[in-house]
């Protein structure tokens, strides 16, 4: 088990100050209880008692279909130079052992204490930094491949880019095996700094995969993200962002496709702490069989954060009765003037869009996939960065397919 | 043969019968008219015949070219030829419009033995029948009816109609919500699709459609049955004296 093979590292001094600290958070608390309201609706029961192990060695020869362009990939967790590409100009690699200032991040409160990122702090072989300055034209790919039966996969990345910077970063998890997958991320976003952050978690259905990204984001940032879930038994994309300055504009776009038994959980925790900034979380959730799927969606307005104009919707679309939707949007707001707006709706294929179709000469089959690509294809239109969204296009794309083929 | 035939249908939504024996066949080449007042049964019909789930046909029969409709979903018979405009046509956010107007040209297509039509063809043939109808480019780049006016709506159905060449067309009270101006466009562009290889079903509430589609007969429709059926001067005398008169000599 995870908590034994922490201990025993723990005891015989292997770890670095950082991930010990970690790890006697982790021995203590271990995997979060359904008990704990942030994790009422994604129960992670099967995964105390299995014995996962990290591979610290991981080492992957060849790999298929690697993005083109600038790459990092990374094996159960591992960095594998072979398989890298040089970074774009504007950014620059280091070991987190010898970047104490970003290692430090870690034990920024929206991390340090969560019991995920905890875990992998305390895992992690080899925790990795990223520095961006300056415009970086070229995007860079984090290729996550993970396999193995049991194996456990930590990347740790921090990323600080600088004041007035830009980057395009495209995260895609992919993985066989029915291991665990909890990959940290954490950022900062200086003054007038730009990110466009793509995410794709397609990993095997017998997987599991507990995502954490926390992130900080100074004045006149502007964070713009586009995600979609489509792999893994359990699977949860936990963000947690703090807003710091003003005339922040952040825009998350969030999709996510489950069948079978699949558990989807998407959680935000957005903070705003200052004044006149905008948030705008969108989320899709496409759910058939018996899939269940977790909207949980967090909005602080702080008593200082006047003008804020904070949104986020959610809306899910069941294709059998089976399923499960649970969604929980919350706003928490001390701030008097202010727009923030929230909502979250569930619902089936609307008949009278079907028979439209259908009167027009169109299978049902057919008709269902249109208005399933429809719902999804919806919120894509309004994103004009290619970069961001051929990769998840590919994968909604794929998963239609699948479905497609099983109907 | 006849091209639509209705026998003696007879159709229910849950416990209410709402088509009492309707009786009406359909040649080639003709329009006919449907007239009644609100609740007479109208809408069901056109929705029975195109085949929308939640009707339960209790008796009589649909034949169209000669064969038995009923055991047929919606996007079979549309394929056989029969064609729907709505009266309330849906708005598809997310379905962009020249892909469902290809979906539908080549459903029809595959089902023929065709292959899919020429992508470049395609464009065309939309572009000009668009034209004629007054349909911008942009509006049909648009998702399906997103954004549409009224007007806009009905002239897209049209559109619809004239990409796909039906057999039987049925048009559900397309003058509704329509202005004098979009109203002469939209009965222009119905005119033009007139000919020897389709039969029409114009399904109206007032005469003034009529002065512009002008039908070869015209039935009045009231409580579920077809209570007289006449030439175009029927619609002129429903004009006059309203439906109370017919209903009550019924």
């Amino acid at each position: 088990m995870l908590h034994d093979q922490l201990k025993s590292r723990l005891d015989e001094g292997h770890l670095s100050p950082l991930s010990a600290t970690a790890a006697k958070r982790f021995i203590e608390g271990g995997f979060p209880k359904a008990q704990e309201e942030a994790w009422r609706f994604t129960n992670l029961n099967a995964l105390r008692d299995r014995s996962f192990a990290a591979m610290p060695d991981a080492n992957l020869t060849a790999a298929d279909d690697l993005p083109d362009g600038a790459r990092l990939v990374f094996y159960n967790g591992v960095m594998q130079g072979h398989l890298s590409t040089a970074l774009p100009e504007g950014i620059t690699m280091v070991g987190l052992a010898d970047d104490p200032k970003l290692a430090g991040r870690l034990e920024d409160d929206r991390l340090a204490g969560h019991a995920i990122a905890d875990l992998s702090v305390a895992m992690m072989t080899a925790g990795l930094g990223l520095r961006v300055s300056g415009q970086v034209e070229t995007p860079l790919h984090l290729v996550f491949r993970n396999d193995g039966a049991d194996a456990s996969s930590h990347a740790v990345i921090v990323i600080d880019i600088a004041d007035h910077a830009s980057c395009s970063l495209i995260e895609h998890h992919h993985g066989d095996g029915d291991g665990l997958s909890a990959p940290i991320l954490s950022m900062n976003l200086g003054q007038s700094a730009r990110l466009d952050h793509g995410r794709v978690q397609s990993e095997d259905g017998n997987r599991n995969h507990l995502a954490v990204m926390a992130m900080d984001i100074a004045e006149k940032g502007h964070y713009h993200a586009l995600s979609v879930q489509t792999g893994s038994a359990l699977s949860r994309a936990e963000n947690r962002i703090a807003l710091k300055g003003e005339n922040i504009d952040l825009t998350m776009t969030t999709l996510y496709l489950a069948n079978n038994k699949q558990v989807m959980d998407v959680t935000t925790l957005v903070d705003h702490q200052m004044p006149n900034c905008t948030s705008r979380q969108i989320v899709r959730g496409v759910l058939d069989d018996h899939a269940k799927g977790i909207f949980q969606g967090k909005v602080i307005v702080a008593r200082d954060a006047q003008k804020t104009d904070g949104n986020q919707m959610s809306r899910t679309l069941l294709l059998s009765r089976k399923c499960e939707a649970d969604a929980k949007p919350e706003l928490e707001i001390y701030a008097d003037d202010v727009a923030c707006s929230h909502g979250a709706t569930v619902g089936e294929i609307d008949d009278n869009h079907l028979f439209y179709l259908m009167s027009r000469g169109i299978s049902k089959t057919d008709a269902r996939q249109m208005l399933i690509e429809a719902f999804l294809v919806d919120v894509l239109d309004d994103i004009d960065n290619d970069v961001l969204k051929a990769p998840i296009e590919a994968s909604v794309a794929s998963w239609l397919k699948a479905l497609g083929a099983r109907s | 043969m006849a091209l639509l035939e209705i026998k003696d249908l007879h159709a229910s939504i849950g416990d209410t019968e709402i088509l009492k024996g309707i009786n009406l066949t359909i040649n080639k080449g003709e329009v006919h008219a449907i007239m009644g007042p609100n609740g007479s049964g109208k809408s069901t019909l056109s929705y029975v015949l195109s085949g929308r789930d939640g009707y339960e046909v209790t008796g009589g029969d649909i034949l169209l070219d000669g064969e038995s409709i009923l055991e047929m979903e919606a996007d079979e018979r549309a394929r056989a030829g029969m064609f729907l405009a709505f009266q309330y046509p849906v708005e598809l956010p997310g379905v962009g419009g020249m892909s469902f107007l290809r979906g539908a040209v080549n459903a029809r297509r595959r089902d023929e033995g065709l292959d899919d039509i020429d992508n470049l063809e395609f464009v065309k043939m939309t572009r000009s029948k668009a034209g004629a109808l007054g349909i911008k480019d942009d509006m049909l780049k648009r998702a399906v009816n997103v954004g549409f006016s009224g007007g806009e709506k009905k002239r897209y159905e049209i559109l619809q109609m004239a990409m796909l060449e039906p057999s039987m067309a049925i048009l559900d009270e397309t003058d509704s919500g329509l202005d004098v101006d979009a109203l002469k466009i939209v009965s222009e562009g119905v005119n033009a699709l007139r000919g020897d290889n389709i039969g029409m079903l114009v399904i109206t509430h007032y005469q003034r459609l009529l002065d512009h589609i002008v039908p070869d007969h015209v039935h009045i429709l009231a409580g579920g049955k077809i209570l007289k059926s006449g030439d175009k001067n029927l619609a002129l005398k429903v004009e006059k004296t309203g439906y109370s008169g017919f209903i009550d000599a019924a």
